[in-house]
């Protein structure tokens, strides 16, 4: 098991609220990790210090086995981070095709019109970020995981607002990368999708995480489910 | 590790269209208040480029543009170049040809 991306013990505070205390994150190549907690209990704080878009008021942060002080998402990218935030990652200046490029050249990974057909959106490079659907949108930025052929990838809500088919190419997307070597690491709230897609759950609750390990265990874990998951949820069969 | 010419003509391109855009403006202001605009200090200069920076700096942010950057390993040093470098070269164009006019 190589953990690739790691973040250890953060604590983080925003003025006087403590969002998290003693927070951690792996990220293994070969697996998907997904990171569930509800609104506001620090994941994508989280994922924003592993990715070293955020400073950490205590903690560390490792990327490839290289331990940062003062991570900056830049460096971290160098060294092979693939960050998506959960906003639009792309701009809306250039087509998504100049954009894809622009990934290939500096990190040489797939060609541009492999990963656009294989994220089923061929159709649509040579558009602006801003004339394609929200799923569309998130498909093109899993293709730009492909293009630029990470170690490790941090995805914040990357299935928010998306239709189930976007879904299923963006879980096949991170099942492929992972195939691959890369160290998935997905948060989110589409638990039956997550799930499905996911080898490691960790829990992330009033400031620290947990560890639930494989999906089957995770929603057999009775405080996952009565505080997360809630009594009625609609669960992949194990 | 430099970012690729694509990155850099692209950001080259932005970058001397609103040195333009911003000059452009700043010599309407100069020539109403009665001034010559080609005629400048260099502490003007040096205001003129921190203003073209600026507008830059907005750009990136109004277009959300720090994440794809980042990916890309486009450092705050490189970036800080990206928006000063096109108005530095503008403004030293315009001197240049503008010399044997005054």
């Amino acid at each position: 098991m190589t953990v690739v991306s790691r973040a250890d013990c953060v604590a983080k505070s925003f003025g006087a609220r403590r969002v998290l205390s003693s927070a951690s994150l792996r990220g293994v190549a070969g697996q998907v990790r997904v990171l569930f907690g509800r609104n506001g209990e620090g994941k994508s704080t989280l994922l924003k210090i592993a990715a070293g878009v955020l400073g950490a008021d205590s903690g560390s942060v490792q990327f490839a086995g290289v331990a940062y002080e003062s991570p900056r998402i830049a460096m971290l990218a160098r060294a092979g981070l693939f960050y998506l935030p959960d906003h639009d990652f792309f701009s809306d200046a250039f087509t998504v095709r100049t954009q894809l490029e622009m990934l290939r050249r500096q990190f040489d990974g797939d060609a541009v019109e492999v990963a656009a057909k294989r994220m089923g959106i061929d159709e649509r490079l040579d558009q602006r970020p801003f004339q394609l659907s929200g799923g569309e949108r998130r498909r093109a930025e899993v293709a730009a995981m492909f293009v630029r052929r990470p170690l490790g990838v941090l995805a914040d809500e990357p299935y928010r607002g998306v239709a189930p088919r976007d879904g299923e190419y963006l879980s096949a997307g991170f099942r492929e990368l992972a195939a691959a070597g890369v160290a998935v690491v997905v948060t989110g709230h589409e638990a039956p999708t997550l799930l499905a897609a996911a080898d490691h759950v960790t829990w992330c609750t009033s400031g620290t995480t947990y560890e639930l390990g494989p999906p089957g265990e995770a929603i057999r874990h009775e405080e996952f489910c009565r505080r997360y998951l809630g009594p009625h949820a609609y669960l992949p069969a194990d | 590790v430099l970012p690729n010419r694509l990155v850099v003509r692209a950001y080259a391109v932005r970058g001397f269209t609103l040195w333009l855009l911003t000059r452009l403006l700043i010599s309407g202001v100069m020539l109403s208040a009665g001034g010559n605009p080609l005629a400048v200090s260099p502490v003007v200069i040096l205001y003129i480029v921190l203003i073209c920076a600026g507008v830059n700096v907005a750009e990136v942010k109004r277009r959300h543009e720090l994440a794809l950057l980042g990916n890309l390993g486009v450092s705050y040093v490189q970036l800080a170049v990206f928006f000063t470098v096109p108005a530095i070269a503008g403004e030293m164009v315009l001197r240049l040809i503008t010399l044997p006019f005054r």
